[in-house]
């Protein structure tokens, strides 16, 4: 007894969940149906307009080509169907390229048969059947090969329906031709249901629909193959690593050295590609400050030793990249004054500073003939990333400054 | 078998000055979304069709801002009070110092300053807006033709414009950085640029002749529909507007196309319903811009006749603010109608709006972007 409720939910469940199938079904084909059944009415009741059968039809054919009704989601044709659920399988099974390829293959002759067999119910075909046909083959000769079909294929691949030239994007198949039969030229009228149109017309609107949605199944297989991003992801995502490696593990760039190093990237960008690139593999640095541990002989016992702000006047810095878009091996060279509170000596000194791998940085410098030296392990670093590496430096050195900022903490 | 990837038209919204959180565009998103099933085209729901996605990017500014002002600090506090007594390194700590508070002027001035000259934020945020799109891109489904459509508010005009040139422009495929995108495969449908500015604040790209336009050849023009939108007496859009010459920027079948591939919404003075005339969601208000963009999104100028607009804006028009329009007027036009010229006008129309709103409104864009 006590597995009677879960029956009961399982029962339920498998009434309610093919429900919401046929609920989503229903409701796409109410959107298209909409779109059939209020067009004309909507068409004709804007006062600026007075428009003929030929008219209404194919600003019809256009809604419903616009609102996914024809080869698309909302389309309940058979072949589009069928169609569509081979393509959700490749992306559920995650096809590779080339095998997603094979199957596009078939598709596009299952596309090429259905068309032919839309075609033999005419006699004669009206003439944009024919030429869609003919578009097919000479897309399948041009798709012989994976390359083909990423090349320049009829249209680049896109045989959206324009509903403004009445034609299939870059296929030279026009759907206006179908309603050039004088009736349907007549003015439509108010209330007037397409099926109520003469035959001609009717017979231009269902031919048309049957194009548009070849058409855009064609497109949609296309697209398939083409609009595949991975590479450009994977390519994208390096030269993203590379510029946030040029930002924040490079030395970090104050305001001054953020114009002057955009001014050198201006002058060094390949200006006929506005694609995206690489960062370049040096930078200037210009007015940095930051803080180091100088040692200056002649200074006053007690005094020798301190925390000094090192202002780089000029300098600059060098890397190579490594394959994955990370920073390797750097070197850079920057003139360099350091100023420090301290007795018997000047309190600044000037030299030059060699910096190594971005983060450690060894310098010389002269107060006024009193011999400095000085390591900086660079501040942004030292204070985002080993806070407490400087003051066990500080300490291990004898360097005690109460003030000692300790930011982000 | 139910799909898993999403099939629908993916609009992304890419903000404009200021800091934005998690979530800023929920505002202009319910706005867009509202205005769409208010109309009910052809019985259809915004859902239907359609999946927004937002874009954030102001974190690679505020970064540097917030690193910048740990290393200024951590660098002078070494000299102590010794630092001050130096005029060069007073100043200097000032202008370190001028770049770290959360004013008007750092969250939104700045933002502007940067982007349009230096290098290193111009090509972080174009990778990381595009980044967002291509990932975004990557997940949705491949059974259809993916479709996808960008509105660049203010700043995220020339963000939008220079992201988009990065990804669809150049003249090589795979010699130098990226190969870029096919814009025929993969191009945006429609292009919105609400409260454009991308002209007053291009830089590396002339805007007037990049491929962020439409045309027939797609290696010539990436998008299908490129929508300009700026309101009359908003000081930011209008001081220097988006203003191509038409007969050069496009070519004669682009032109001659009845559903306009360009147009250029002039939403009129005194269609104001908050005096925040900038924001985004003020401008998606409006059915003068919400919907001639609906119909490039979904490519058909008949999914809402003019008559149906004609409903929709007498409509909008009961919830002008009546009683301000005048005084409204009397503060922004002038500021619209700036007489400095260039970027420091542009930037001083900003500043001046940015007050107004905060001295006579009690809007801060400072703590909140202008969503």
């Amino acid at each position: 007894m006590k597995s009677f409720p879960m029956v009961k939910t399982v029962i339920v469940l498998a009434i309610i969940i093919p429900l919401f199938g046929v609920q989503s079904a229903w409701s796409s084909q109410k959107t298209c149906d909409n779109i059939v059944k209020n067009r004309p009415d909507r068409l004709i009741n804007d006062p600026n307009t007075v428009l003929n059968m030929a008219d209404v039809s194919l600003s019809v054919l256009g809604g419903l080509s616009k609102g996914k009704c024809l080869g698309n989601e909302f389309d309940q044709d058979v072949v589009t169907k069928a169609i569509r659920k081979e393509m959700t399988r490749w992306e559920s099974e995650k096809l590779p390229v080339e095998k997603r390829y094979e199957e596009f293959r078939k598709q596009l002759d299952i596309l090429i048969d259905a068309t032919k067999k839309i075609a033999s119910q005419y006699s004669p075909a009206p003439r944009p059947l024919h030429d869609l046909i003919k578009n097919l083959n000479k897309l399948k000769k041009q798709t012989a090969t994976l390359e083909g079909l990423k090349g320049d294929v009829l249209g680049y691949g896109n045989w959206a329906y324009d509903i403004e030239a009445y034609e299939v994007k870059g296929t030279d198949i026009y759907i206006a031709t179908l309603f050039a039969d004088q009736m349907c030229q007549q003015n439509a009228v108010l209330k007037q249901p397409l099926n109520k149109y003469p035959a001609p017309c009717q017979q231009g609107y269902k031919v048309g629909k049957e194009i548009i949605r070849i058409a855009k199944i064609a497109e949609n297989l296309i697209a398939n193959i083409r609009g595949d991003l991975t590479n450009y992801l994977q390519n994208l995502t390096k030269v993203q690593t590379q510029w946030e490696q040029y930002a924040n593990e490079a030395r970090f760039q104050f305001l001054p050295e953020l114009f002057v190093n955009s001014i050198f990237i201006g002058a060094v960008e390949d200006e006929n590609n506005s694609n995206f690139q690489a960062p370049p593999s040096q930078q200037i640095i210009f007015l940095h400050p930051s803080a180091a541990v100088e040692y200056v002989n002649g200074a006053d016992n007690g005094s020798s030793l301190e925390l000094a702000m090192m202002m780089e006047w000029l300098g600059y810095n060098q890397w190579k990249w490594e394959d994955d878009g990370k920073i390797g091996f750097s070197l850079g060279f920057s003139l360099v004054s350091s100023i420090s509170d301290r007795a018997g000596t000047k309190k600044i000194g000037h030299g030059g500073v060699l910096h190594i791998n971005n983060d450690y940085s060894f310098g010389v410098t002269s107060h006024g003939g009193d011999v400095g030296v000085f390591f900086s392990i660079d501040m942004a670093k030292w204070i985002y990333d080993k806070d407490q590496s400087l003051k066990d430096a500080t300490d291990m050195f004898g360097v005690n400054k109460p003030w000692f900022p300790n930011p982000g903490k | 078998m139910a799909e898993s990837a999403s099939t629908k038209h993916i609009i992304f919204l890419v903000h404009g000055m200021g800091k934005h959180e998690d979530k800023w565009s929920e505002k202009p998103e319910k706005t867009l979304t509202s205005a769409y099933d208010a109309l009910k085209p052809e019985g259809t729901e915004f859902a239907d069709y359609f999946e927004v996605c937002e874009i954030t990017y102001d974190h690679i500014i505020d970064e540097w801002r917030q690193q910048n002002a740990n290393n200024m600090d951590a660098a002078f506090k070494v000299l102590g009070d010794q630092g001050a007594s130096s005029s060069f390194l007073s100043s200097l700590r000032k202008m370190g110092d001028a770049t770290t508070s959360d004013t008007f002027f750092n969250t939104h001035i700045i933002d502007v300053v940067f982007y349009r000259y230096i290098n290193q934020f111009q090509e972080l945020i174009r990778l990381e807006v595009a980044k967002q799109i291509v990932a975004k891109l990557d997940k949705s489904s491949q059974v259809v033709k993916r479709e996808w459509s960008i509105v660049g508010h203010s700043l995220g005009s020339i963000v939008v414009h220079d992201t988009l040139q990065r990804m669809f422009g150049g003249t090589s495929f795979g010699e130098v950085g990226v190969d870029r995108l096919n814009p025929g495969d993969l191009g945006p449908k429609v292009c919105l640029m609400v409260a454009n500015v991308s002209h007053v604040l291009s830089n590396d790209f002339d805007v007037y002749n990049s491929i962020v336009r439409p045309h027939t050849d797609p290696h010539q023009g990436a998008v299908e529909y490129y929508l300009s939108a700026r309101h009359e007496i908003d000081p930011i859009a209008s001081i220097f507007p988006f203003n191509p010459n038409i007969t050069s920027w496009l070519d004669p079948a682009t032109r001659s196309k009845p559903h306009e591939r360009y147009q250029n919404l002039v939403l009129p003075w005194d269609d104001i319903t908050n005096a925040n005339i900038h924001s985004l969601s003020h401008y998606f208000k409006n059915p003068r811009l919400h919907v001639p963009f609906f119909r490039a999104l979904i490519g058909d100028r008949d999914w809402i006749m003019d008559y149906e607009q004609d409903i929709a804006h007498e409509k909008y028009r009961g919830g002008v603010l009546a009683q301000e329009l005048v005084k409204l007027k009397a503060k922004f036009e002038p500021l619209a109608k700036g007489n400095i010229a260039g970027l420091k006008g542009f930037l001083k129309a900003c500043k001046a709006f940015g007050e107004i709103l905060k001295d006579d409104y009690q809007v801060d864009l400072s703590v909140k972007g202008g969503e």
